[in-house]
Parts: structure tokens; sequence; C-alpha cells
């Protein structure tokens, strides 16, 4: 079963003097329960436009979009925000961490909108997640208190914790030494692996991307 | 609802001195509003309190009496005859100026020393309910004393002859000798001239002719009743006294026309307590925007991982309303303390003015204010917050 199925994606943008500047054109791509893809391309070739796309950040305006088994094309803002919530992790390059809270609340953060849990389900989804990125004694740190390489665990452990179909990640190493890009990637890998949950990366890093299943290229609006 | 308000606190949490300074700044602008409402009712207390020491308190009735020589019996029907303007809360009394000219002088002067000019009242009734005349030391004069002529002192005759317990002779008739009296209380009639006060039904009976060259009025005071039935009680205590009205009972106290005064007074305190609070509020707002500029990185994370709209807005709300609450919570009780024991230290207590207790009217204003400020200066912030572009999340 396909978790993403993509068909003639379409996005551009108007430029002063009534130009438009078409970055992706007719982007079809699917991507199955599990597996894990890289897309690449230069800088400029839309990869993160695509990314906001699949990750219903940005509303699809030309072709379709399903995620999880919904088309998702048309949907609203706030019922955009509620999918996102329960089927979509995301892991940025920078973080993103909340600076004022813990790492187990910025764990917890997704599990804080949408559907809620109860508290104690919520705090054994919170261990659980920290579990697996291997920092639940660092539940307490704030994110000024942990390093680089521990603040972008506890951006995956943040990703997972809603047991999302799809993780979307942006450049997820970019910021960080490459032992510790090696060790964050094999840890968000082997947490997708045994959740079986699809993984898309955007990454210029080919380290990065010869760990996935799939790579796709981007060129000129296209999936290549 | 429960994690928007979770969020909410926690981001109390996050930015505490943020949120300090923002609920200063609204307990500051609630409390304005108070502090002007309360100088602005002390104002107008200031000069309805002179106007009701000098003419009477709000409403107050007046007419003159002819009275011939009158008996003490006379007097004490006459004064039974207010007794229905006591319902309702009124009082009623008789003040008389005699047209001689009145003297006093010390019982321990040789003997021919003449009198010297002392301004005098002649009083029956309740003249301290009908009048603003606070009683500042000693007592206000016993309503049957025995025999003794009692008298009241206002400051001026305090610093001219003394005080409770002073004793004088005084000249009330041209053609008998001059009786002793002993002051009992020192009142504040907000008069700059020496004037004593003295009991008239004592008077009376030492010196029946005393009103027979004297301008007698009576003096009705009754927050409610209306002139007609005023009237009628006049003209019964005139007949009670063996007179008549001299002329229609007439409103005497001014305080109907300093109010409408005061209106203007009034408008121009509360366009600085507006002012007051827009300025609060235009500090919030500032803030507000401030914050999300600098927290925009935040937001968007919060909206990638799911808040939608609504949670954003109520979130940055909820906030702004706790700590508008707090606010407020923090100028009612500063209201309450500065009303009940600030203010009253503030006052002379040798005025008529009376402190203006709790303006719970303005604490009420000032706290919907304070919140209505909160919101108004939240919800721009707020909307800019819910439309951040959710994509930038992907870009930094």
């Amino acid at each position: 079963m396909n978790v993403i199925e993509a068909d003639g994606l379409c996005h551009g943008v108007w430029l002063p003097g009534r130009q438009r500047l078409d970055i992706l054109r007719g982007v079809e791509l699917a991507v199955a329960e599990g597996e894990s893809v890289a897309i690449t391309g230069r800088s400029g070739s839309g990869k993160t436009t695509l990314l906001a796309l699949l990750g219903l950040l940005t509303p699809v305006g030309e072709g379709t979009l399903a995620i999880a088994g919904r088309n998702v094309t048309n949907l609203s803002d706030r019922n955009r925000a509620l999918w996102r919530n329960e089927h979509i992790g995301f892991v940025f390059q920078s973080y993103s961490l909340v600076r004022h809270l813990s790492a187990y609340r910025n764990v917890e953060l997704p599990l804080r909108y949408g559907e809620g849990l109860h508290y104690r389900q919520r705090a054994q989804r919170v261990e659980s997640a920290l579990d697996s990125v291997g920092l639940r004694d660092r539940a307490r740190s704030k994110p000024r208190q942990l390093s680089g390489g521990e603040q972008q665990r506890v951006a995956i452990a943040r990703a997972l914790v809603r047991h999302p179909a799809v993780i979307l990640a942006d450049e997820p190493t970019g910021a960080l030494d490459v032992d510790t890009a090696s060790t964050v990637l094999r840890t968000l890998r082997t947490a997708c692996r045994e959740r079986r949950t699809t993984l898309v990366v955007v990454t210029h890093d080919p380290q990065v991307a010869q760990g996935m299943d799939r790579v796709v290229r981007l060129m000129d609006g296209r999936l290549a | 609802m429960r994690h928007i308000a979770g969020h909410a606190l926690s981001e109390l949490r996050a930015h505490p001195w943020r949120a300090a300074l923002s609920g200063l700044s609204l307990m500051v602008g609630a409390l304005a509003i108070v502090a002007i409402n309360m100088l602005s009712l002390i104002t107008a207390e200031v000069f309805i309190a002179a106007a009701e020491q000098q003419d009477g308190r709000a409403a107050t009735f007046g007419a003159r009496l002819q009275l011939g020589v009158t008996q003490p019996d006379q007097l004490r029907a006459a004064l039974l005859a207010t007794t229905p303007v006591t319902v309702g809360g009124g009082a009623a009394a008789i003040v008389a100026e005699p047209s001689i000219r009145t003297g006093a002088g010390r019982p321990e002067d040789p003997i021919g020393t003449p009198l010297s000019f002392q301004e005098m009242r002649l009083i029956a009734g309740e003249l301290s309910r009908v009048k603003r005349l606070p009683v500042l030391q000693g007592r206000w004069l016993a309503e049957d004393s025995a025999g003794a002529v009692e008298l009241l002192f206002n400051q001026a005759a305090v610093r001219r002859w003394g005080g409770v317990g002073t004793v004088l002779r005084l000249k009330v008739t041209n053609d008998q000798p001059a009786i002793t009296a002993a002051g009992v209380g020192i009142i504040a009639d907000g008069g700059g001239d020496p004037r004593i006060y003295a009991s008239l039904p004592a008077l009376l009976r030492l010196r029946p002719a005393v009103l027979a060259d004297t301008e007698v009025r009576l003096l009705i005071h009754h927050p409610t009743a209306d002139i007609g039935t005023l009237t009628g009680i006049a003209n019964r205590v005139a007949l009670a006294a063996g007179g008549r009205l001299d002329g229609n009972l007439v409103r005497a106290d001014q305080t109907a026309y300093l109010l409408e005064q005061l209106k203007s007074q009034r408008l121009a305190f509360s366009a600085v307590a507006a002012v007051a609070l827009a300025i609060a509020a235009l500090g919030i707002l500032n803030i507000g925007l401030a914050s999300i500029g600098e927290r925009t990185r935040e937001l968007v994370v919060r909206r990638a991982v799911g808040a939608t709209r609504t949670a954003i807005v109520g979130q940055i709300l909820l906030a702004a309303i706790a700590v508008g609450l707090i606010s407020a919570a923090g100028a009612i009780g500063l209201a309450i303390v500065g009303a009940q024991w600030w203010v009253p230290t503030q006052i002379d207590p040798a005025t008529a003015i009376e402190p203006p207790g709790v303006p719970w009217f303005a604490v009420a204003t000032g706290v919907l204010a304070t919140t209505a400020a909160t919101l108004a200066g939240s919800i721009i912030p707020a909307v800019v917050a819910a439309r951040l572009d959710v994509a930038t999340a992907l870009r930094d």
C-alpha cells in the first residue's frame, strides 16, 4: 500500500510583473509503507517546496495528493493541520525545538494537539519515543542543555511520538558533524524500520541518500 | 480546550518577565482608571462638602418663619411637627440669626468691659443632619439641656475664644443682661470667620423674646420627598410655633447645580482614564507583536506538528487573558487597600469631606476595561500568529 501518492503536482509563485515562476511541474511520486526515499537535487530545484506539499504545510494547487490513504488535495487548513498531526512527522534541519520546553515537553507537543490522549498514555508514548532515540535520561533537559546531535534526536522522537504513517525530514543531518550525522541518521532509519514508517528525506548529502531504499532526483520541477 | 489552556500556561512560564511586564502595564492601566475615578470623586466631594456645609445636604429646602414671642413649648411642638420628615432619612432644623449686634466676652473680664461683636446662630433640631457639620471635638448640642445654654464653636471661633469647656457671656437681646453659656463642641462649618452656635431651646427659656428681632429659617432636608409634602410639613411647623411661613419653601442647597457643573470635569477625568488604558492596550499590542516576531519559528513549528489556527489564537489569547485576570485581581486588591486605608489618611479630618470608599463601579469598569484592553492588544498578534506561513517551518 502506498502511503504517499502524488499525481501531477504543480506549484509556482507569482513574481513582480505578473510573471509566474513554476517550481514544480507535474511531480509524480508514490512511496510505499515502510519505504525510505531520498529526494535530491540542486539548490532551488524545489525539494523543500515538494516536502512542504507532501507535509500538507502548503495547500495543493494543481494535481492530486493522497497521504495515508486519504485524498488530501482539497482539505481545509484546519483539516490539513489535523491530518498532519495524526499521520505526518517532521524532522527539520535546524532541530526546531521549542527552546523553553524540556525535551519531554517538546516530544509531547504533537500529542497535545489534535485528538486528545490521557496523560498516562501520553507519558507512555513520550517515554517510548525518547527511549527509541536513547535520550530517556535527558527528558528534563532544555534544548540549550543538549548537543546538536541530541537535539536532533529529540526532534526525531517528536516526529515518531504520534506513530505517523510518514516522516518527512529536511536535511536532517545538515547541521551536524559527520559522526553525529551518522548516529542521527542510523537512529532515524532504525526507528522508521521498526515501526514500518515511511521516510522521505530531502538531502544534498550523497551518503545520506545512499542509506535510503530509493533515491529520486528533482530536475526542472520534475522527478527523474 | 484543556490543552490550549496548558499551552497558555506554559507560555506564561516560558516568558515570565514579558508576562509580568504586560501584567504590570495592565494593572497600572486599571489602577489609573480607579485612581482617576477616585480623584474625580474626591474633587467633586470637596465642592459638594463645602456646599453642603454652607447650604444643606441634597436636597434641602428652606423658608422664613414669621414668629412673634415664642414659648419654649411652642418650639418643642414645632420640632415635633417635623417628625414626618425623619421618615425616609430626612431631618429638619430651625436656625435663627439675630438681627441685633450680638456680642461675647469672658466672665473673668473686669465689670464694665464691653462685649465684643460675635456672629451667632441660634439653632434647634437636627442641623447636623440638614447640613454637613462634622463634630471635630466634644459633642453636638443636647436636645434639651436643663437650663444651661450650650455652645458650639467653629474652628475660627475656637482660635478666638477657646474650645470645649470655654465659658462665655453672650449678649443675644438688646435690653436684657448677658447670659452665661459653655462650649460643648467644635464643628467644621467651612466658615473662615468666628461663629458660635447656641442652643435655641435653652436660650428661649432664659430669654423668651430672643426670636422677636431675629430672622428665623426653617430648613428641611429630605433626599427624596417632593416639595408639596415638605411644604405641608413646613406649614404645620410654623403653626405649631405660633407663626406662619413667610414665602414659599425653596431649594436651599446647591448640590444639583454643582453636580451639573461637575459633569464636564468628570468627562475630562474619564477621557484621561481612557487614554491611560489605551496606552496600556497599545503597550500590550506592541509587546504582543514583538513577541510574535520573536517567536515566529516556535509558532510555525507548533503549526507544523498539528496545531490548528484556532489552537494558536486560543493559546495566545488565553495567556493574555490569564495575565489580564491576574492584573485585574492585583488592581482590585490595590484599589481596595488604597480606597479603604490610604485615601482616608490623606483627607484632613477637620473638613467635611467624606472619603469616597471603594469605587466599585470604577473597579468593575477597570477590570472590564483591562480585560478588553488585553483582548484588544492580543487579538491582532494572535491573528498574525495564526496566519504565519507554516511552510516557513522548513526554512530558516
